[in-house]
């Protein structure tokens, strides 16, 4: 049973930078944790620290039930898949997988047989006799895989392992891990995972939570979906979804019927709903969010945002279109038809889903509309 | 319409015209280009040449003339000179050569990679002063140390062995050889030590299983290097080695010409070609990873 504990880590470089700013953080056993965030994040610090590849500056960091801050990377009980895969280039394939076990002083029959089973599941039997070089990208990530697997360690580490795959390879190599983990999980073998990457889509299909990293601090950890519906911050809101959360300086202000929204010259009047969520207090320059996806054109009549249409992308179905409203530009997804039949003389008059609006908090960026 | 037909009939056929004209320069280019690389390759390499010649000629033939044909060869130079003047044979010096260079390549190869190794994947307190002082030695004119060294061989009792020719190489003392690998093992990128670090290897079972391997080309340029260099080394042997039994081949054909009462240059010479030999037939074989580690360690020679 392997949890990985995390307690006030901290790394500091050069006795000056301050790359990690004691982060604390829990991996349940079987758990598939994601950390992910901008280049710069320290969330590949923060996993290079966990494999032992660097020295911990403060706080600790245990697998299991043993603190392991001083053992060296092999006694650690982890297995890393590298982002270049880092295959040995002199080492045949099934070298490549026996290496650790031969370190390991394992005997040669348990060392066949494992490569036979590992070479089984990820499907590379043909490529044992191979050198790394007479291998595709894919094909030599399913062997930098294999050699973690074959390892059965208690936590798996990722560095970006399919930023170096084409698109469509990636897509199929986020699902074989999926499964795989799945499947480690079903048998009762320890699969706690940690996978570093910058890209949200791999995080969000592939976490059971994530942990959303930003210049060495750690901003939310969640599962998929708590993340795109209840953000913790400014920050997290535009990290996760596609297109980006529209973040603008607005105008809080309370009005008759609850809570009024202004961007310049116009603004927009909120219900109960909002109103209910909001914290007490919340008045003045806010920071106002609000999705792509959850804006809907306004029925005639009702109160609605006047938007200046600047650009639309048509993507076949939906189309991305850009607009101005009282100075501040927004994103705006919307079904092709729709679009269509409202823009008039390059503006429609849309409205924001209240359920699905954020107000932050200026100057901390803090989520205050989550009550 | 009929214009245009005509008038690129003649545009094809200048534009062949143009073609042959080019090609025939280029064939002009070429022959000159190779006369001369031909012209001065043979230059450069004519002193070897004569050399060769002149160990097949009699002793009286050499200073004759300049070609290098001997006009009736002989084995002479090679049967007498083999015998040498002294009790032992050139087999012996040979041999004694040997005993000096094939402790120092390796023990050089080994402990330079090492150090390297050291420098190049390790952050320890001094680093920066003493990487200094290696690259400060690379700087330093070999003659200024022969005295301190001397005085310090003769202290531990070594002079008269070939113990100081080959113990400070083995120590790491060639600094550019550390040099060298160094410059290589810094275009090795180090995810591969990390995943064998992973994997459960030391530091040295990496440098050992991961790194030499990819580090071989560059080990056998320094190999070559240490080799070639030992081989030519006149000044080493002559301060530390007097007896003439423990002399190396340098030594030894100096030796010949101090003895004799008339210089027999047939046999110096036909002893210098022997010589070369080993030089020569070590760069050939390895040629293609000589170059390999030299070019890629940045040490263009």
């Amino acid at each position: 049973m392997a949890q990985l504990i995390i307690r006030n880590l901290e790394k500091v470089y050069s006795g000056t930078i301050k790359a990690l700013h004691g982060i604390n953080l829990e991996v349940k056993d079987g758990e598939f944790m994601v950390l992910v965030g901008p280049s710069g994040c320290a969330k590949s610090t923060t996993l290079r620290m966990i494999a032992g590849l660097e020295t911990v500056s403060g706080g600790h960091i245990s697998i299991g039930d043993k603190v392991v801050n001083n053992l060296p990377p092999g006694d650690r009980g982890i297995a890393m898949v590298f982002q270049n895969y880092a295959l040995y280039p002199h080492m045949k394939v099934r070298k490549n997988l026996s290496f650790g076990l031969k370190l390991a002083g394992e005997s040669k029959e348990e060392i066949a047989r494992r490569v036979a089973e590992v070479a089984e599941v990820l499907e590379i039997e043909p490529l044992l006799d191979r050198l790394p070089k007479q291998l595709s990208g894919g094909q030599a990530q399913r062997v930098a895989l294999g050699r973690a697997l074959i390892k059965k360690p208690e936590v798996f580490l990722f560095d970006e392992p399919l930023s170096n795959l084409d698109a469509k390879l990636r897509a199929s190599m986020r699902v074989r891990i999926t499964d795989l983990h799945r499947r480690l999980k079903e048998q009762g073998q320890s699969s706690t995972v940690v996978y570093v990457t910058h890209d949200q889509v791999e995080a969000m299909t592939m976490g059971d939570r994530i942990c959303v990293m930003k210049d060495g601090h750690i901003m939310q950890v969640d599962d998929p979906e708590t993340l795109y519906a209840r953000p913790a911050n400014a920050f997290v809101a535009g990290f996760i979804g596609m297109p980006e959360m529209n973040l603008v300086d607005a105008k809080l202000t309370q009005g008759a019927s609850g809570p009024v929204v202004s961007f310049g010259d116009q603004s927009i009047q909120f219900g109960k709903e909002l109103a209910a969520r909001l914290k007490a207090g919340t008045d003045g320059d806010v920071t106002f969010g609000v999705r792509p996806q959850h804006f809907r054109l306004a029925e005639p009549g009702e109160d609605a945002l006047i938007a200046k249409v600047i650009k639309a992308d048509f993507l076949g179905h939906e189309v991305d279109v850009h607009i101005i409203i009282g100075g501040q530009r927004f994103t705006v997804v919307l079904p092709v038809e729709d679009f269509r039949k409202a823009a008039v003389d390059g503006a429609i008059r849309i409205r924001p889903e209240e359920e699905r609006v954020f107000i932050f908090d200026r100057a901390s960026g803090l989520n205050v509309s989550l009550a | 319409m009929s214009d245009s037909i005509l008038h690129s009939d003649k545009a094809i056929e200048d534009a062949e015209k143009f073609l042959a004209v080019q090609r025939r320069r280029e064939k002009i280019s070429l022959a000159i280009r190779y006369t001369i690389l031909t012209v001065v390759g043979l230059i450069m390499l004519y002193p070897l040449i004569w050399l060769i010649g002149a160990s097949f000629k009699s002793n009286t033939e050499i200073f004759a003339g300049a070609g290098f044909m001997p006009a009736n060869p002989t084995m002479d130079g090679y049967v007498k000179g083999w015998e040498t003047s002294t009790p032992y044979t050139f087999g012996r010096f040979f041999w004694n050569t040997f005993l000096i260079i094939a402790p120092k390549t390796i023990c050089t190869v080994i402990s330079c990679t090492v150090v390297a190794y050291g420098f190049a994947r390790f952050d320890f307190p001094g680093k920066k002063i003493l990487f200094a002082t290696v690259i400060g030695t690379l700087l330093l004119p070999n003659i200024v140390t022969r005295i301190p060294q001397y005085l310090l061989f003769n202290e531990l009792g070594w002079l008269d062995t070939y113990l100081p020719l080959w113990v400070p190489s083995a120590l790491a003392g060639d600094a550019f050889f550390v040099f060298m690998l160094l410059q290589f093992l810094r275009s090795i990128p180090r995810d591969m030590e990390e995943a064998a670090r992973v994997d459960g290897a030391t530091s040295f079972q990496a440098l050992i299983y991961v790194v030499v391997p990819m580090l071989v080309p560059a080990m056998i340029s320094v190999a070559l290097f240490q080799f070639m260099w030992t081989m030519n080394d006149f000044l080493g042997p002559l301060i530390y080695v007097s007896s003439v039994d423990k002399f190396p081949v340098s030594l030894a054909l100096k030796l010949s010409i101090d003895t004799a009462e008339t210089f027999e240059w047939n046999r110096i010479l036909a002893m210098s070609v022997l010589t070369l030999l080993p030089s020569l037939i070590v760069f050939f074989l390895s040629q293609k990873y000589f170059v390999e580690g030299i070019s890629a360690g940045g040490v263009k020679g």
